[in-house]
């Protein structure tokens, strides 16, 4: 075929823009260390490299939710094992009272003793957490859940009985405490209107200051200890479920990172070989381009 | 003999000077557009009848023709033409490509960032501090939405501009052919029909190939030597030496959107935007179509997916304070009703509102008046261009809802026609409601107390509901199948493009294989005809020297 001089110049302009462009393209895969420049490149894989992202930007919510109900979990785990070491003191005075060889100077003793533990016991269902909020008042979070004096009884609990949930895994909610009235309100011994923990602990005291001990205060304070153990039974379950759940959410996270490693970064190796290759093809085209240009009939005239 | 001698040898130089001359032509124009390479067509001269037989007269010019063919060269045309298309497709196309996927413009990032900041306030529903961080990613979130929309806007002006120009460039090319058409038709006539005006002719081609870069033409050659040129499915746009300029008008529904009508002759414009193909009309036009209108509708109907379902959510429940819910965003809504456009002369009134964001199409509606009798409305969806819904009183609402859009037509004429845009400008109208960051409502009742983190559960699990595409996507699917689709048609482009731009080569490579100069070939030319011309050249001083010997002959 006939070939004319300004196509033969065209076509080779046109072949060193092209070696060009593949070139310029490679080099900003290599700087970018990403296949996908733009979703053009990889339609497909653009879209699934946004859908694999949300996953794990999801997932990351999952773990911190974990971290915060971990955290708050521990705390009130801390907080419950102190409620326990008080009920457990008082039901061994609880005991002593109730001793025939006790006389009233002993009990008035013991009372002491009971009003200050009533003391800690209110001050551990009013604790609160790093962020100023109750622990066991439910939802109503900044309402004092126990209010009431350790010498005039009559305790009250001010919040609600609602839970808490965070979303730690796909349809899966963890409780991150639990309400005041679930931890410090039972039924009380011989049946009865559920009692509040404090007022069945005063009602202790005061049978002490009458030294008139009543066998229900030592089986109220065993039935309050174990409620307690409960609880604390139950938020370490939590605290196991979670720590297995993060470990799962971790595994996830790794393996979904590595299918979005695949989805959207270079292969160096690939990608090196592909641009060492097309400069090679860049300098031959530049090379042949100034041959070729230079053969011409009108030189040997 | 020695006349006929001199005469053979004059008429030779003749030829041989004239064909030096056009070499020369060739070589002067080796790099200029459009030109064809020439020659001097040469003949034997009529020969002397003799008794002896009939004795050669000579050569003879009988023309100066170039090397053309008319097949290659609309070859050209044509693949000028679809090449330049799919590059203007292929050039916006990638803009919008770029945008969609990139950290700094994508939704991706701040739906994901709004999200994560609404779960830190389930987590943490007293915190006020929780709570800034989600309304700061909320304002976030909706400024990613208007910056999309508004970069798409951009490319929308954009796309008005180059067809302005566009247009522009035919009107003028195409008065330059009708100008052309003329000196072609006066060039021919004084010669009688037999010399080709070749220069005029090199010049009208590249004209008719730089409007094939504009738009797709069919050209029809005359008689006369005049080329007619039609435009879209047959509409003149030169007929001999008139031609009828094409304008880029407001659409009869939407000012924003540009039309493109042909004069026709007196009986005023006729628009003709929808049989445009080709060139870089075709291009815009195509990607308007195909990429930026689907796009755009399908962000917004993102965008009234989150804000709708939000404010939902939001609304039942309660702040910090017991206060009660509200709208956290400021819904994509234009009161009383959302984008419509009617069409000049239509009458009455038409509302539109969103029913169901889930049940959304990215696309746009056109409601018609069909005729008297009932149903009497239709109401095409524009993105399949199918009738939707027929309905006697222009009443599409509540059970009547099409694609979870409420529409009411009242007090409507005959004759009426409304374009509806339901999401278009959604992604634009977004914004955020709340400044209040205790107004969040967490809390699922007014009572519920600061801890209560019920409603913010259910709002921050709207990220992984299926809401949108018929209860087929999260807002993040929905974002991931632009992404997807807009990467699939700028890939699909961009593989066209090459493959066009491969075939518009092979298609010049041919033409100019018959057409182009040759510098070689013309060398080559140079020392033959130079050669020629020394011979014809020594046969007159052969003459000479034959006519001196007799001469010499008588003398003596």
């Amino acid at each position: 075929m006939r070939i004319s001089t300004s196509s033969s110049h065209q076509l080779s302009v046109t072949a060193m823009l092209d070696q060009q462009a593949r070139l310029s393209k490679t080099q900003r895969q290599i700087s970018t260390g990403e296949r996908i420049l733009t979703p053009a490149d990889d339609p497909a894989g653009a879209a699934r490299a946004l859908d694999l992202t949300e996953t794990l930007e999801i997932n990351h919510q999952y773990q911190s939710s974990i971290q915060t109900a971990r955290s708050r979990l521990e705390f009130e785990d801390s907080v419950l094992e102190g409620a326990g070491n008080v009920l457990q003191r008082l039901n061994e005075l609880a005991i002593q009272g109730a001793n025939a060889t006790a006389n009233a100077s002993d009990r008035r003793a013991i009372e002491q003793e009971a009003r200050q533990l009533l003391g800690t016991m209110m001050s551990l269902g009013n604790e609160k957490n790093a962020n100023g909020e109750y622990l066991f008042s439910g939802f109503l979070s900044h309402t004092r859940p126990f209010v009431g004096d350790p010498n005039m009884g009559g305790f009250n609990y001010q919040g609600d009985n609602y839970q808490r949930a965070l979303l730690v895994a796909p349809n899966q909610l963890v409780n991150d405490g639990d309400p005041g009235d679930a931890v410090f309100v039972i039924k009380p011994a011989g049946g009865g209107a559920p009692e509040n923990v404090l007022n069945l602990i005063f009602n202790f005291a005061e049978n002490m200051k009458n030294s008139a001990p009543d066998q229900r205060d030592i089986e109220n304070i065993q039935l309050a200890l174990s409620n307690v153990l409960d609880v604390r039974a139950r938020v370490g379950a939590r605290l196991n479920g979670l720590d297995m759940q993060e470990n799962l959410n971790a595994k996830f996270i790794t393996d979904t990172q590595a299918k979005l490693s695949e989805t959207r970064d270079l292969d160096y190796a690939e990608a090196i070989g592909r641009f060492n290759l097309q400069q090679v093809a860049l300098q031959a085209a530049q090379q042949a381009y100034a041959k070729v240009q230079g053969l011409s009939l009108l030189n040997y005239l | 003999m020695t006349n006929a001698l001199l005469g053979i040898a004059s008429s030779g130089l003749m030829a041989f000077q004239r064909s030096l001359a056009t070499t020369g032509h060739n070589i002067a124009n080796v790099n200029t557009e459009g030109f064809s390479r020439q020659r001097v067509d040469l003949v034997e001269a009529p020969a002397h009848p003799g008794a002896t037989g009939f004795l050669g007269g000579g050569v003879e010019m009988v023309s100066v023709t170039r090397s053309y063919d008319n097949f290659l060269d609309n070859q050209v045309r044509t693949s000028t033409s679809t090449h330049a298309e799919l590059d203007s497709y292929h050039r916006m196309a990638a803009q919008v490509d770029g945008i969609i996927a990139d950290q700094d413009t994508s939704l991706s990032p701040s739906l994901q960032a709004f999200f994560n900041s609404v779960r830190g306030v389930t987590n943490d529903p007293t915190s006020v501090a929780a709570r800034r961080v989600m309304l700061a990613e909320g304002e976030h979130l909706v400024q990613r939405f208007n910056v999309l929309d508004k970069r798409m806007d951009e490319l929308r002006g954009q796309v008005n501009q180059g067809l302005m120009g566009s247009v522009d460039e035919i009107n003028t090319l195409a008065s330059g052919i009708a100008t052309l058409n003329q000196r072609v038709v006066a060039a021919l006539g004084q010669s009688g029909g037999k010399q080709p005006p070749n220069d005029l002719m090199d010049q009208r081609n590249l004209l008719l190939e730089k409007l094939s870069e504009q738009i797709d033409t069919q050209v029809v050659a005359q008689d006369d030597g005049s080329l007619n040129v039609f435009v879209g499915t047959g509409q003149s746009l030169v007929l001999g030496t008139n031609t009828f300029r094409l304008k880029v008008q407001d659409s009869a529904y939407d000012a924003n959107s540009k039309d493109i009508a042909i004069s026709a002759g007196g009986s005023g414009a006729v628009v003709i935007t929808d049989n445009l193909h080709g060139g870089e009309v075709g291009g815009l036009l195509e990607f308007t179509h195909r990429v930026l209108d689907p796009a755009q509708n399908a962000l917004g109907r993102i965008a009234v997916g989150v804000s709708l379902q939000f404010n939902r959510q939001h609304r039942l429940g309660s702040g910090l304070d017991g206060q009660p819910g509200g709208d956290f965003f400021a819904e994509p809504t234009v009161s009383p009703t959302l984008t419509i456009f009617p069409k000049s002369g239509s009458s009455g009134t038409l509302t539109v509102n969103y029913n169901d964001p889930t049940q959304l199409r990215a696309s746009d509606y056109r409601l018609d008046y069909e005729s008297t009798a009932t149903p009497a409305y239709a109401l095409t969806r524009l993105s399949d261009n199918k009738v939707v819904a027929r309905n006697g009183t222009g009443d599409f609402t509540g059970a009547n809802s099409v694609d979870g859009l409420d529409i009411k037509l009242m007090g409507a004429t005959s004759n009426g026609s409304f374009l509806i845009q339901p999401t278009q400008a959604a992604a634009g109208q977004i914004g955020l409601n709340m400044t209040d960051p205790r107004r969040i409502a967490a809390a699922s009742t007014p009572t519920g107390g600061p801890g209560d983190n019920r409603n913010a559960g259910a709002l921050a699990d709207l990220q992984t509901g299926l809401n949108l595409l018929d209860g087929t996507a999260t807002y993040q699917d929905a974002y991931s199948e632009i992404v997807g689709n807009v990467g699939a048609l700028t890939h699909a482009a961009e593989i066209n493009s090459s493959a066009q731009k491969n075939l518009l080569e092979h298609a010049t490579q041919a033409r100019d294989s018959i057409s182009g100069v040759n510098l070689d070939e013309e060398a080559a030319n140079l020392i033959k005809f130079q050669q020629s011309y020394q011979a014809a050249a020594q046969l007159i001083n052969v003459a000479n020297s034959i006519f001196a010997s007799l001469l010499g002959a008588v003398r003596s």
